[in-house]
């Protein structure tokens, strides 16, 4: 049991991260889910990084609260921005949840109370490591219960033809937006508990790399259920620290791994624990992410 | 009187693909659309089924205005249909594909399997829709439609692919539905389904209807002979 | 008046960045996003030869040659098998997020992170008048070749055969193939072109500022992604005219904003293109019926 509490100690910023990242991974998962591809996750965990943190700081907000607050700013951030671009066809998608990214970011930058440039410092640092897994298990057995459901299935029948699944009565752009929304929900608790777990924060943290780093987890741990984006979070943030002589060349292999995974198993890692059923998916060719 | 249409019109810049088209379809009838290809046919479902933006005119549910829905409030007003070109959850299981299409019923798995039985597929409920032959995807995607119990069924050449003994199986089956309150409108090409299945038809040319009748005054029609004159369609 | 040829300069830059975009959607109907690391790698291609003695102008092409060699590798390596399975755009998306990562890291691993400079002397840096404005040579030679190479790619895709080749692929590629077209060809010649003109864009940015640096891509990509949504997608004359309706309202805008917020004018005004009429002024429809 000692070695075990050394090696908790000794390493509890990665395996914090791990829980953390995980969330991420599935607040992103959410949207690939329904077939679409979202990188404004990382703003919304950014948003309510800053808001619990400045909650917890300056209006001395019990820290579940704080946490609380974060989250439902984030998500009612995303409801409007959510209605506006989910109209638009999946490029354009992209395109607008990258510059909402950069928004935030420079919004950060510009008002005062965040710190701007030199971030959020002297956070308390409440956040222990059974709050993160606590709540990556709570959320990763609702979303996968939520997967099952009846709007899980629907949230399927909409990636594999959104045209079909409408009409069958499926309300398309309502479930996407309620994935989405999820999702920011879920990035905006992370972001809360992240900026609570490292004592200072800052806007580079949440932004277009973070962005796309959550989504790598996210697609080469694959989309078939809950583990897969668990699994790839902790696969992208075990290993460099795990390797640590090939630090320098992590963002090589996260590039080597993702255009490998896209390429031959574009499910996702997880998929090796279904190979049949890929390998059915692939001779009818819907073998894809979207 | 389940589903009318008035005027209606649909552009693609400067072509008119359907042009003030006028319909009257009766409750629990079976209601051919034929014409030549790119008549207009798929273009006039696709306005009446919400995938499509009218440019003019109004389409009527059960007296109800509902030209300006989207396909998922249609579908919940009862209409379902099925795609020319076939459009099937191909990477969702067989059963997945027909509770889905029972959405707006609640997607019960036992009503999806004897749908399933009906249609013959039952054997095949859990392989992959993508794998299914094709003559069974078109059956798939029919089932599919009937999940929703829907008022009003658009059948996209539902016979394309099918062979005779298929073909004659689906002739039944259409002939059975307006007893259960389903009522049909049917794009085909296959004489013999169309003249064995309606009640009456409808000819589509250039986006305008040229004639109305039973498939035997149709079929006598010289205007419409003229229509398909040079095109000998395939039965 | 300088202001003027400020916006016309940095315009110019905006604009052949952005046609390197255009060109792979328009054939395509896919977001290269590893476009900014290929405007990167022009910087430090030349910054390369240079330090090896090279001169400047010979640099330029030197940039161009190697980007467009790289971007068509990029295709055989990340696109070319996803189109063989006919993958949905996403996933080209993701693969190239992951080329990206490959691309910027390597030329970090040789450069840093850091602000570079181009050799001392290597640069023209003379300044004339003309009619009592202040002009230099540098910039002036930039716009020139800019504008040259626009009216290039605009000759090429109306006048040549390729041009011809590449219009039809994007109207309809399953008619251009039984039309005799070799597709595969066609493709790759647009990636050499596109690549190539963002190499080539990034050189004279490089040039410009004197400090190519390994991230100088990520702020150009949403820029460009402004342009191409303000001039519509896929759009040739469209990514032009959006460049220096970008660069001429950013240059309006410092007026009453804020230095910082500067690029919050290219966000805001991607922004609300999108919702007002998210096809740009050239583009195609880009919303969704369902």
């Amino acid at each position: 049991m000692d070695d075990l509490g050394a090696f908790l100690a000794a390493y509890q910023t990665t395996i914090g991260f791990i829980g953390l990242n995980a969330m991420l991974a599935l607040s992103v998962w959410l949207t690939l889910y329904t077939g679409q591809l979202t990188l404004g996750n990382a703003a919304f965990a950014g948003i309510a990084a800053y808001c619990s943190a400045l909650l917890t700081m300056k209006a001395g907000f019990p820290f579940p609260l704080a946490l609380a607050c974060g989250a439902v700013l984030a998500a009612a951030v995303s409801v409007p921005l959510g209605a506006t671009v989910f109209r638009l066809r999946g490029v354009y998608l992209a395109i607008a949840t990258l510059a909402f990214g950069e928004i935030v970011r420079v919004a950060i930058l510009a008002i005062p109370v965040t710190g701007r440039g030199q971030g959020l410092v002297g956070i308390p640092p409440k956040t222990e490591l059974w709050h993160i897994f606590a709540s990556l298990l709570i959320i990763a057995v609702a979303l996968e219960r939520l997967r099952r459901s009846t709007v899980g299935r629907a949230w399927a029948a909409i990636r594999e033809d959104e045209v079909a699944a409408a009409s069958q009565g499926i309300p398309v752009r309502g479930y996407q937006l309620a994935a989405f929304v999820l999702g920011a929900l879920v990035a905006g608790w992370a972001g809360g508990l992240a900026a609570h777990f490292d004592f200072a924060i800052q806007p580079d943290e949440f932004g277009f790399a973070r962005a796309v780093q959550i989504l790598v987890f996210a697609v080469v741990g694959g989309i078939p259920n809950v583990l897969g984006p668990i699994a790839g979070a902790l696969l992208f943030t075990a290993l460099p620290a795990i390797l640590q002589p090939l630090q320098e060349y992590r963002d090589i292999f996260q590039g080597v791994i993702l255009v490998l995974v896209i390429v031959f198993l574009p499910r996702g890692l997880a998929t090796i624990l279904e190979l049949r059923r890929t390998a059915r998916l692939r001779t009818i060719g819907a073998e894809d992410v979207a | 009187m389940l589903l009318e249409t008035s005027g209606l019109m649909k552009r693609f810049g400067g072509v008119v693909a359907v042009n003030s088209v006028d319909l009257a379809i009766i409750e629990g009838e079976v209601f051919g659309l034929i014409g030549p290809n790119g008549a207009g046919k798929t273009t006039l479902i696709n306005v009446i089924s919400g995938q499509l933006r009218a440019d003019g005119g109004a389409v009527r549910l059960a007296g109800a205005d509902v030209t300006r829905l989207r396909p998922d409030q249609l579908a919940r007003r009862g209409i379902a249909r099925t795609f020319q070109a076939i459009r099937l959850f191909k990477g969702l299981t067989v059963l997945e594909n027909v509770r889905l299409g029972g959405f707006v019923r609640g997607g019960s798995p036992v009503h999806a399997q004897a749908l399933l039985e009906r249609m013959g597929i039952a054997a095949r409920a859990h392989a992959l829709a993508g794998e299914l032959a094709y003559g069974d995807q078109r059956r798939l995607e029919i089932a599919r439609a009937l999940a929703a119990e829907p008022k009003l069924l658009i059948l996209d050449e539902p016979a394309a692919g099918m062979n005779p003994t298929e073909s004659a199986a689906l002739r039944v089956l259409l002939r059975s539905l307006g007893a259960e309150g389903i009522t049909t409108v049917l794009i085909e090409h296959d004489v013999r389904l169309v003249m064995g299945a309606c009640d009456r038809v409808a000819v589509l040319s250039f986006g305008r209807k040229i004639a109305q009748g039973t498939p035997a005054q149709v079929q006598g029609d010289p205007a419409v002979r003229d229509a398909y004159l040079g095109s000998d369609d395939d039965a | 008046m300088d202001q003027i040829y400020n916006a016309i300069f940095i315009g110019s830059i905006y604009a052949l960045f952005a046609l390197g975009f255009t060109l792979v959607f328009s054939v395509l109907d896919i977001l290269n996003l590893a476009q900014p690391a290929l405007f990167t790698l022009g910087a430090f291609v030349a910054l390369f030869a240079m330090q090896q003695g090279v001169p400047a102008a010979l640099a330029v092409v030197v940039a161009f040659l190697v980007c467009g060699i790289a971007g068509v590798m990029c295709d055989r390596v990340a696109f070319a098998p996803l189109r063989r399975r006919s993958a949905p755009p996403l996933s080209a998306m993701i693969s190239s997020i992951g080329v990206s990562l490959i691309i910027i890291r390597l030329i970090q691993l040789k450069y840093g992170p850091d602000l570079q400079a181009y050799p001392a002397g290597t640069l023209p840096a003379a300044v004339f008048s003309i009619g009592g404005l202040q002009l230099d040579t540098l910039r002036s030679a930039i716009i020139a070749l800019a504008i040259g190479l626009m009216l290039g790619l605009t000759y090429l895709v109306r006048r040549t055969r390729l041009g011809r080749e590449l219009r039809a692929l994007a109207e309809n590629p399953r008619a251009a193939r039984i039309l005799g077209i070799d597709v595969e060809r066609a493709i790759a010649a647009t990636f050499f072109l596109s690549a190539g003109l963002g190499g080539v864009a990034g050189v004279l940015y490089g040039f410009a500022t004197n400090s190519p640096f390994s991230q100088m891509g990520l702020g150009f990509e949403l820029k460009a992604f402004a342009v191409m949504v303000v001039g519509g997608m896929g759009s040739i004359p469209g990514a032009v005219l959006g460049a220096y309706i970008l660069s001429f309202g950013e240059i309006a805008s410092l007026t009453f904003l804020p230095s910082e917020l500067r690029d919050a004018f290219a966000y805001g005004l991607l922004f609300a293109v999108l919702v007002v009429r998210p096809r740009g002024i050239f583009g195609q429809r880009a919303v969704d019926r369902v």
